[in-house]
């Protein structure tokens, strides 16, 4: 099956319209059919126009749904000052007009209003380093969604997301304890900056990467013929063991180079454990 | 000392720049802005080391020492995600044996450290748009320790550098319409007016703003005070608390028309007003 194909068909995205929101002059940057899925007219959203006021607030209402009890929703002129003016805000969304009950009501939108309802977005900016992004908001209602299975939207968001803009290399920063580990790690084995980040006033932050290869997106996306090679974990890092992290971040800092392997596992203490591979020996082309 | 600098002695004398950035955007960075080089009498640090620690810790207290006051909670990934990550922080700063013992407590210096302390930072934000930079953050410990902290000036000398340091050929920001620091930008060229009534920013009153860069320009602002000498003569003043008006040309730019903001704001009594020039 053709990427084009597998993205057009895929059963998540069917009855979702993706929007884009992102300056005109920052727009004619970006790739407005990734693999072949169009985003309409009216939902290319520009926020210095003010009638895209409406769904910038319902996208800020999506963030607190979904960040709420982990603490980090954003005020509106950090959207602003971060996520519109210098990158793009990517994700899917559903018509009012043909929105069930349980999402009207959620939003707290009326059903005769002619407006998106988002359901995801992703966030990134462009780095000094040329066709590099950091991503910095992601978020899907879906697993809360009861009405449909929306398996795989956040995923597919970012995947998308990072299509659109034409990042060719990928760099992240989340918490140890980050669900959304699971979504990254879809991307491939992910290659560590950072283990511990005093930089971060959260210091127990990783920094990771990828480059954002066709291969890499398609394969996060669940495309059957791509997928990854994967080396086997040599340490496991739960999420407040400080130490583990700094000893890791002190061999970052001495030259060697780490990546994390494949997805957190359960762990009968913690939220989950994360695996750690050394890349000193291993061919990956990927990182 | 080069003649641009005549009026910035003192700070130069007395502070010193500092460059946070990583390893991945150091390459594409300049390191000697102005003439200045930042590898001979300036502080160069990766903020992903630990050893670069306690200065992160005192950047990360003055962004909350500035920030805090306008209750704009900024969330705590932004100046890492948004800062350190895409591109770096750039800014001034000077021995912790220079500050008032209060001004220490304020910016929460530890009692037994006698390094450097950052006094003013500067962060920028990359966009799609070829060398052109969407402005975070210009803070100054001067805009909560009134005087005492730092050379005056410093923030003004710290933009003209920054957008040096990270080539900028322009560069967009939203600032509230009665922000002092209108005056400060324009200094550097006219602001092509983007948005006059911001619906999506917290404070809708705050015009979002383009700046193209030029470096004779930007040594201009070193030199004279006011306004750029590219900007072109107002046709009229905008009253920046008359939201009625602010709205009318927010609808005059979404249809095209231009707008610039080309001098100093002025305040009389209660009225601020900014002059601009409308060009259909
Ligand atoms: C993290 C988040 C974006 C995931 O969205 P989603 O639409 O559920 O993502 P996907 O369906 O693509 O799931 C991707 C993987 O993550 C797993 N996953 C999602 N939520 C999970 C959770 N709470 N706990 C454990 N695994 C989880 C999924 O099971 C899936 O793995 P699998 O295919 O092996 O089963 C969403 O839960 C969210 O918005 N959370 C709050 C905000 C947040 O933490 N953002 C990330 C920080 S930037």
């Amino acid at each position: 099956m053709s990427p084009d194909e597998y993205i057009q068909q895929h059963l998540t995205l069917q009855g979702l319209e993706p929007f884009l929101v992102a300056t005109s002059y920052n727009r004619v940057n970006f790739n407005l059919n990734p693999y072949g899925l169009s985003i309409k007219q009216e939902y290319l959203i520009d926020p210095t126009h003010s009638a895209s006021e409406r769904f910038c607030d319902l996208l800020l209402a999506l963030d607190s749904t979904t960040f709420g009890p982990e603490g980090m929703p954003m005020d509106k002129w950090v959207f602003y000052d971060i996520c519109y003016m210098p990158g793009a805000v990517f994700g899917f969304g559903i018509q009012a007009q043909q929105a069930p009950q349980e999402l009207l009501d959620l939003f707290k939108v009326d059903a005769q209003e002619n407006v998106l309802i988002p359901l995801s977005m992703y966030g990134a900016i462009p780095m000094t380093q040329r066709d590099a992004w950091m991503g910095h908001n992601l978020c899907s209602i879906g697993s809360k969604l009861k009405f449909r299975n929306f398996k795989g939207l956040g995923t597919l968001s970012k995947a998308l997301g990072l299509k659109v803009v034409q990042a060719k290399e990928f760099y992240g920063a989340t918490q140890w304890s980050s669900v959304a580990l699971n979504v990254h790690i879809k991307f491939g084995p992910l290659k560590l900056y950072t283990s511990y980040t005093p930089a971060h006033s959260e210091s127990h932050t990783l920094t990771y990467g990828f480059s954002c290869t066709d291969h890499a997106l398609l394969a996060a996306m669940g495309h059957p013929d791509y997928d990854f090679e994967r080396p086997a974990p040599e340490q496991w890092i739960t999420p407040n063991d400080q130490e583990a992290m700094i000893t890791l971040q002190d061999q970052i800092e001495a030259g060697e180079h780490f990546c994390i392997p494949s997805a957190p596992q359960s762990h009968p203490d913690h939220k989950h454990q994360v695996p750690i591979a050394s890349l000193a020996s291993k061919l990956f082309t990927h990182l | 000392m080069n003649p641009l600098f005549t009026h910035f002695r003192r700070a130069l004398d007395e502070c010193m720049p500092y460059l946070l950035t990583t390893q991945q955007n150091y390459p594409q960075l300049e390191l000697a802005p102005l003439g200045i080089s930042l590898k001979k009498r300036g502080l160069i640090l990766d903020p992903q080391l630990r050893e670069n620690e306690e200065f992160l810790h005192l950047v990360q207290n003055l962004d909350r020492l500035t920030f805090g006051p306008l209750e704009m909670t900024m969330p705590k990934w932004v100046s890492y995600d948004a800062g350190i990550m895409p591109s770096g922080i750039f800014g001034f700063c000077g021995r912790a044996s220079s500050l008032d013992q209060w001004v220490r407590r304020a910016l929460k210096v530890p009692e037994d450290y006698e390094g450097l302390v950052p006094l003013t930072q500067f962060i920028a934000i990359p966009t799609p748009e070829r060398n052109a930079w969407y402005l975070h953050t210009i803070s100054s410990l001067n805009q909560v320790c009134m005087g005492a902290a730092a050379p005056a000036n410093l923030t003004l000398l710290t933009i003209c550098l920054g957008v040096r340091v990270f080539r900028m050929q322009r560069l967009y920001g939203a600032t509230q319409w009665r922000s002092s620091r209108l005056g400060m930008y324009v200094g550097l060229g006219p602001l092509e007016i983007i948005t006059a009534y911001t619906h999506n920013h917290s404070v809708k009153k705050s015009v979002t703003w383009r700046l193209d860069i030029q470096r004779a320009l930007v040594e201009a602002a070193l030199i004279n005070d006011g306004a750029s000498v590219a900007a072109q003569p107002a046709t009229h003043m905008i009253d920046v608390d008359d939201i009625e008006a602010l709205k009318r040309i927010q609808t005059e730019i979404e249809s095209g028309v231009k707008y610039h903001i080309v001098g100093q704001p002025s305040t009389r009594g209660s009225i601020v007003q900014v002059p601009v020039r409308r060009s259909e």
